[in-house]
C-alpha cells in the first residue's frame, strides 16, 4: 500500500473556487482575508517579475512592510500606462495563453498577458452561485437560461478583453452572440429574445449600455411589445465608449430599458465594472454599488498628491487584485470613484465602489491637473 | 479531440449512451479508458479529464448510467448501483468490440468506484483502476449524504422520496439492491479488492466529508490483491471538479496513472501533456451543446408520431 500527497491549493484558489460565502462574514473578517491574499500576491510578483521588483525596490517597500490591513495602501502601484509601453510578466513567457487589449479605438492600448491560472480564476468567479453576483443569478442554470450577447462570440472577440470577458458568461448558460464582424444583428437578437422568453425561465441580454440602448430602440421600432416580465435580465458593462455623448444617467437608463422591455423590476438591470488590467468583475448590487470581493483591495488616491484617501472620498480609483498571477495587478486606474467599507444598503458587509466618472487624459504622468479638475468638478 | 456518440446495451436490453473520444491519430496499443462520472454527474461533466487523457494518446469511452441523469435509459429516481455496474460492463464490452482489444482501464468518480471494483473483481482484462474521490464504503457514504441511515431501516419505514444531491430518488430500488447484492457494503469492497490483481489508485481529498482517507487506506491494506495507491489531496470537499486549478494538478497525476504502464507509485506526472485553458473551456461548451442536442433528439425519437 502506497500513499502520496499532492501539493496544496493556494488560499486564493480556495477562496475563488470554494463555496464559502464571504458576504456572510464581517467587514473585519473580509479585511483580514484581503490582507492575507493581497500580501501573498505581492510576494509572488516581487519574486517573479523583475520590473515590478525593481519598481518596489525604488519605492522601498518589501513584503515585510505589509503587516496590517492599513499597510495594503503601501503596495507600490503601477499606472496603467506601464502596460502600454512594456511587457510586464510574472510567469515564464511560454505560460502566457492570451494577450489582451482594451477595446478603445484611439491611442496606444494596454496589453495584458494572461496565463491559464489567471484566466481560470476569472472563470471561477463566473458562476451563478458566486457571492460576487449577490443573488442576481439565483436560480440560473444552463438548462433553464439563455444568454443573448450583444457582442462578438469568443472566437470573434480576438484580443479585446471586454468582448472576451462577456463571452465567458457562456460557461454559465448557452449563449448566442449577435455582433458579427462590425455589425450588430439587432433584429435577430430581438427575435431570439422573444423566442427564448417562451422557451426559457431566464433570458439574459448582455452588452455595453449603448448597444442595450440600440436593442431597446429596435424593440420600440418593431412596434410589437416585448414582455420581459420577471424572466428577462439585462447585464451591462464596458461603459459608453465612443458614444459618450449619448450617455444616459443610470436612473434614466433603467427607465428607458425597463419600459422598452417591460421588465417587472428595474433591479433586473445590473452593471459590472471591469477593465483590461483588472482580473475581477465588480458587480452591482440592488443599490447600484459595486461590491469588491476579498481578493481585491480597492481604494482611492488624491489626484494631486497621490496619497491614499479616507473611506468614501472621491479620488483616483486604485486596485490590487490577487487573482492575477501572470502580471502584477497593482494599479492606479483610469476612473474617479468612491470606495466605502461597511455594511452596504443592500445589507451585505464588505467594500463597495461607486464610479463617479472616467478620468480625462490618457496617462497619469503629467495629468495631475486633468485629474484634479475632474475630481473637483464633481 | 473528436467525440462520437455510440450506444451500448445492458444484458437486459437497456440503452447506455456512450461518448467515444479519440486522438486524430493513435498508436495500435493506445490505452483504452472507460470512464464513469459519479452520482448526479453526467459524462459531459468529466470532459476535462477525457480531454487530458485523449491529449496523451488514450481512447476514452464515457457513459451515462441507466436510471440516472444523462442520455441513457431510465430516470435517476430509480437509481441503483447495480444499474451503474451494468452500464459500465456495457460500455467496456462496446469499447472492446469497437477497438478489437481486451485490455481496458477504468477511471471512476465517487460512487462509480464501487462499480469499478465489482466489475474488475470478475474481469481479469481490466488493466488498472484510477478513482477520483472514490467511495469505498457505499453504505456509510450514502448515510453521510442523505443524513440518515436509510439502508438499515425496515422497508416500510422508508420515505416515498429521498432528495439526494438535488435529485428525487425512490429509496426502494436502492435499498432492495443494497440488501440483495451487498453492493454498497464495505465488506463487498474488500472482497472485490482482494480479487483484483491489477493496480488500483484513489485520489481523495483530506477534507472530503463523504470519503474518508483513513477508510480508503484501511480498505487498500485489507484488500491488498495488487498494487494499491492512495493519493491524498490537501483540499476540502467531494466535488473536486469545481476548482479548475486543483483539477489541473489532479489531472496531471490522474492521467499519468491512468495511461502509464509501470507501477502506479512510480508514474511521472511531468510526462503528461496538459490541455490548454482554451481547449478545456471550448470542450466544455461544445459538449454541453452536444448533450442538449442529443437530449432533444431523444425526446423527438420518444414522442409519438403525429
Ligand atoms: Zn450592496
Amino acid at each position: 500500500m502506497f500513499t502520496q500527497n499532492l501539493a496544496p491549493v493556494s488560499l486564493i484558489d480556495s477562496v475563488v473556487f470554494g463555496d464559502h460565502d464571504w458576504l456572510e462574514n464581517s467587514v473585519e473578517w473580509q479585511a483580514d482575508l484581503r490582507l492575507e491574499l493581497v500580501r501573498e500576491a505581492f510576494a509572488h510578483h516581487l519574486a517573479s517579475c523583475p520590473q515590478y521588483a525593481s519598481f518596489a525596490d525604488r519605492k522601498g517597500v518589501t513584503a515585510e512592510h505589509i503587516q496590517t490591513v492599513d499597510d495594503l495602501v503601501r503596495i507600490p502601484q503601477l499606472p496603467t500606462s506601464v502596460f502600454k509601453r512594456q511587457r510586464v510578466l510574472s510567469v515564464p513567457p511560454d505560460e502566457i495563453v492570451m494577450n489582451f487589449t482594451s477595446s478603445g479605438t484611439s491611442g496606444t492600448k494596454s496589453v495584458i498577458h494572461r496565463d491559464g491560472v489567471t484566466l481560470h480564476r476569472l472563470c471561477g468567479m463566473m458562476r451563478s452561485d458566486s457571492p460576487l453576483f449577490g443573488n442576481y443569478l439565483d436560480g440560473m442554470d444552463e438548462t433553464n437560461s439563455t444568454i443573448i450577447n450583444l457582442g462578438p462570440s469568443r472566437s470573434d472577440s480576438g484580443n479585446v478583453w471586454f468582448s472576451y470577458v462577456m463571452s465567458l458568461l457562456e460557461q454559465m448558460a448557452p449563449m448566442q452572440s449577435y455582433v458579427v464582424g462590425s455589425d450588430l444583428l439587432l433584429k435577430e437578437a430581438v427575435d431570439d429574445v422573444r423566442r427564448s422568453l417562451v422557451e426559457m425561465d431566464k433570458v439574459f441580454v448582455v452588452g455595453p449600455p449603448f448597444l442595450v440602448s440600440d436593442f431597446c430602440q429596435e424593440v420600440i421600432g418593431a412596434g410589437a411589445p416585448l414582455e420581459g416580465g420577471d424572466s428577462l435580465f439585462v447585464f451591462t458593462g464596458g461603459g459608453w465608449k465612443n458614444r459618450e455623448s449619448e450617455r444616459m444617467d443610470r436612473h434614466e437608463f433603467n427607465k428607458v430599458v425597463g419600459e422598452a422591455l417591460s421588465l417587472a423590476d428595474p433591479l433586473q438591470i445590473r452593471d459590472v465594472f471591469n477593465q483590461v488590467e483588472l482580473n475581477t468583475l465588480l458587480v452591482e448590487c440592488e443599490h447600484h454599488r459595486k461590491h469588491v470581493p476579498p481578493w481585491v483591495h480597492a481604494f482611492t488616491r488624491d489626484p494631486v498628491t497621490f496619497e491614499p484617501l479616507p473611506d468614501g472620498e472621491a479620488g483616483v480609483l486604485c486596485f490590487s487584485d490577487a487573482t492575477a498571477k501572470s502580471y502584477p495587478c497593482f494599479l492606479v486606474g483610469d476612473d474617479v470613484a468612491r470606495v466605502l467599507s461597511g455594511v452596504c444598503d443592500c445589507g451585505r458587509p464588505g467594500v463597495t465602489m461607486e464610479l463617479v466618472r472616467r478620468l480625462r487624459g490618457s496617462s497619469h504622468a503629467g495629468c495631475a491637473e486633468t485629474i484634479r479638475s475632474t475630481v473637483q468638478a464633481d | 479531440m473528436k467525440t462520437e456518440r455510440l450506444d451500448a446495451w445492458t444484458s437486459e436490453g437497456r440503452r447506455v449512451a456512450v461518448w467515444r473520444s479519440a486522438p486524430e491519430d493513435f498508436a495500435p496499443d493506445a490505452p483504452i479508458v472507460v470512464m464513469s462520472p459519479g452520482f448526479a454527474r453526467r459524462m459531459r461533466d468529466v470532459g476535462s479529464i477525457a480531454l487530458c487523457l485523449v491529449g496523451n494518446g488514450a481512447i476514452v469511452y464515457r457513459f451515462d448510467s441507466i436510471d440516472h441523469i444523462g442520455l441513457s435509459d431510465g430516470d435517476i429516481r430509480n437509481f441503483t448501483l447495480t444499474g451503474m455496474r451494468q452500464s459500465m460492463i456495457a460500455a467496456i464490452e462496446l469499447a472492446r468490440a469497437t477497438e478489437n482489444r481486451r485490455g481496458v482501464r477504468l477511471v471512476a468518480m465517487s460512487l462509480a468506484n464501487l462499480a469499478a471494483y465489482q466489475v474488475a473483481a470478475e474481469d481479469k482484462d481490466i488493466e488498472r483502476i484510477m478513482a477520483l474521490s472514490g467511495v469505498v464504503d457505499g453504505h456509510r457514504t450514502i448515510t453521510e449524504v442523505t443524513g440518515r441511515d436509510y439502508l438499515s431501516m425496515a422497508r416500510e419505514e422508508l420515505p416515498a422520496i429521498l432528495p439526494v444531491m438535488g435529485h428525487d430518488v425512490d429509496p426502494v430500488p436502492l435499498w432492495t439492491d443494497s440488501r440483495e447484492t451487498r453492493c454498497l457494503s464495505y465488506e463487498r469492497t474488500i472482497r472485490s479488492l482482494k480479487a483484483i490483481s491489477a493496480p488500483v489508485a484513489n485520489c481523495v481529498a483530506e477534507g472530503d466529508p463523504w470519503v474518508d482517507v483513513g477508510e480508503c487506506t484501511t480498505a487498500y491494506t485489507d484488500g491488498d490483491g495488487g498494487e494499491r495507491l492512495v493519493i491524498k489531496l490537501p483540499y476540502s470537499g467531494h466535488d473536486l471538479g469545481r476548482n479548475p486549478v486543483a483539477v489541473m494538478t489532479i489531472l496531471e497525476r490522474m492521467a499519468s496513472l491512468a495511461i502509464g504502464n509501470g507501477p502506479m507509485h512510480d508514474a511521472d506526472p511531468q510526462a503528461v501533456l496538459m490541455p490548454t485553458f482554451d481547449a478545456v473551456l471550448e470542450a466544455r461548451i461544445a459538449e454541453r451543446q452536444q448533450d442538449f442536442s442529443e437530449q432533444r433528439a431523444a425526446k423527438t425519437e420518444g414522442s409519438p408520431a403525429v
